[in-house]
């Protein structure tokens, strides 16, 4: 079933719009919020968590895109449960390797006043916009999903040498790119 | 953190390269094949070899991509399939014809770097300063001189004897394995000297 038609079952408030859901991007928001906790029940929990978030605000919202929007959802309420897991030590998948890898984009200017959340956002999105597509996409399985880099490489007929290179020149290229915007976090 | 800041503020961008990522790994999970009895593989190659032969389809290199830059290194048996026997198959050994010089002009640019040559250790010093990769494998590297101009005619040489983007990507993927497979330690500083592969044209990649 097309997105048009499961958001409108949302609008009429029919409850197989979660169903549908569920079968079209169950998967995919199984497999983001387990590259995130890497434990199946707190995964599990989470997209459930997400489909209930979906049903209470469509209406009124309507997203563009179901897939970002369910994308959106399930990796919020997993990095608020890898924050609440972090505290009593459990699960990470592979957020801490991620998180590891984006150190390389801070500035190493120290103390200088760090910009706005809003100001960090459309860097980003500035950012993203010149990069080639493909590399945009690689940046984004890695960072915004936190897919490993075996999964990216298969499924783009890459070696993951070549991924990590593409990887560490795009960081680097981010880390220019903010400091020449005078962003700083 | 000011990483999980960054990690967070990624959350937020705009939801159109969310999608656009979204959709290469929905499309990915979907095309993930399920397991095949061996026979229906049999079958398959089996038709597929029948095919090919009676109709005779092969990509002829008009059809392939027309290569898009200089190569600028390669492993010495790319180098010597794609470019030196393409060559010497395509003009012959007429030393007196105009191609052939511009075909040995070509090979000039050409640069062959094996560091089991090398007769001190000075020398081995300089090459894996200058080429990193020969740690693993002999190469031909670009003339690191080479004008404009000159890459302009490499490009133009080049392309009259067939050799594609297809044929540079190819030549690549096989340098970055030839360090994957190798013993060396230093893989990822060999790798991140390398020149980036170029993707697939699109149609490659359905």
């Amino acid at each position: 079933m097309d997105d048009v038609n499961i958001i409108a079952m949302f609008e009429a408030r029919d409850e197989a719009a979660v169903a549908e859901t569920q079968k079209k991007y169950g998967t995919y928001c199984r497999t983001i919020a387990e590259r995130i906790l890497s434990s199946r029940e707190d995964a599990e929990e989470c997209v459930n968590d997400a489909y209930r978030k979906a049903w209470d605000t469509i209406p009124p919202g309507r997203p563009a895109s179901l897939a970002s929007y369910m994308g959106m959802l399930t990796r919020q309420l997993s990095l608020n449960r890898l924050r609440q897991n972090k505290s009593a030590k459990r699960g990470g998948g592979d957020v801490p390797l991620v998180l590891e890898e984006l150190q390389e984009c801070i500035s190493d200017l120290g103390d200088v006043p760090s910009a706005d959340d809003i100001a960090l956002r459309d860097a980003l999105n500035r950012f993203l916009g010149e990069l080639p597509k493909r590399t945009r996409v690689i940046f984004m399985r890695r960072y915004w999903f936190a897919e490993d880099v075996s999964r990216i490489a298969a499924d783009f007929g890459m070696s993951e040498g070549h991924v990590n290179v593409l990887l560490c020149r795009t960081r680097k290229k981010l880390k220019q790119y903010l400091e020449k915007e005078d962003i700083y976090l | 953190m000011k990483n999980e800041r960054l990690f967070d503020a990624l959350g937020g961008v705009s939801p159109d390269y969310v999608t656009e990522a979204a959709t290469t790994i929905i499309s990915t999970s979907r095309r993930r094949p399920r397991r095949f009895h061996k026979g229906m593989i049999a079958v398959a190659a089996a038709m597929i070899a029948l095919i090919t032969l009676t109709v005779g389809l092969t990509i002829s290199a008009e059809e392939e991509p027309a290569l898009e830059e200089v190569p600028v290194i390669m492993l010495k048996e790319d180098f010597e399939r794609l470019v030196v026997a393409e060559q010497e198959k395509q003009l012959g050994k007429n030393k007196n014809s105009e191609a052939w010089h511009r075909a040995e002009r070509t090979k000039a640019f050409y640069e062959y770097w094996d560091l089991s040559s090398c007769r001190t250790e000075n020398a081995k010093t300089a090459l894996l300063k200058r080429y990193p990769v020969t740690e693993c494998c002999v190469i031909y590297a670009l003339d690191a001189t080479a004008t404009d101009e000159e890459k302009e005619f490499i490009l133009g040489q080049l392309r009259s004897i067939g050799f594609s983007q297809l044929d540079l990507i190819e030549a690549y993927e096989n340098l970055y394995r030839a360090v994957e497979e190798s013993d060396s330690p230093n893989k990822e500083t060999i790798l991140a000297t390398l020149p980036d592969i170029p993707p697939r044209p699109a149609s490659e990649e359905e």
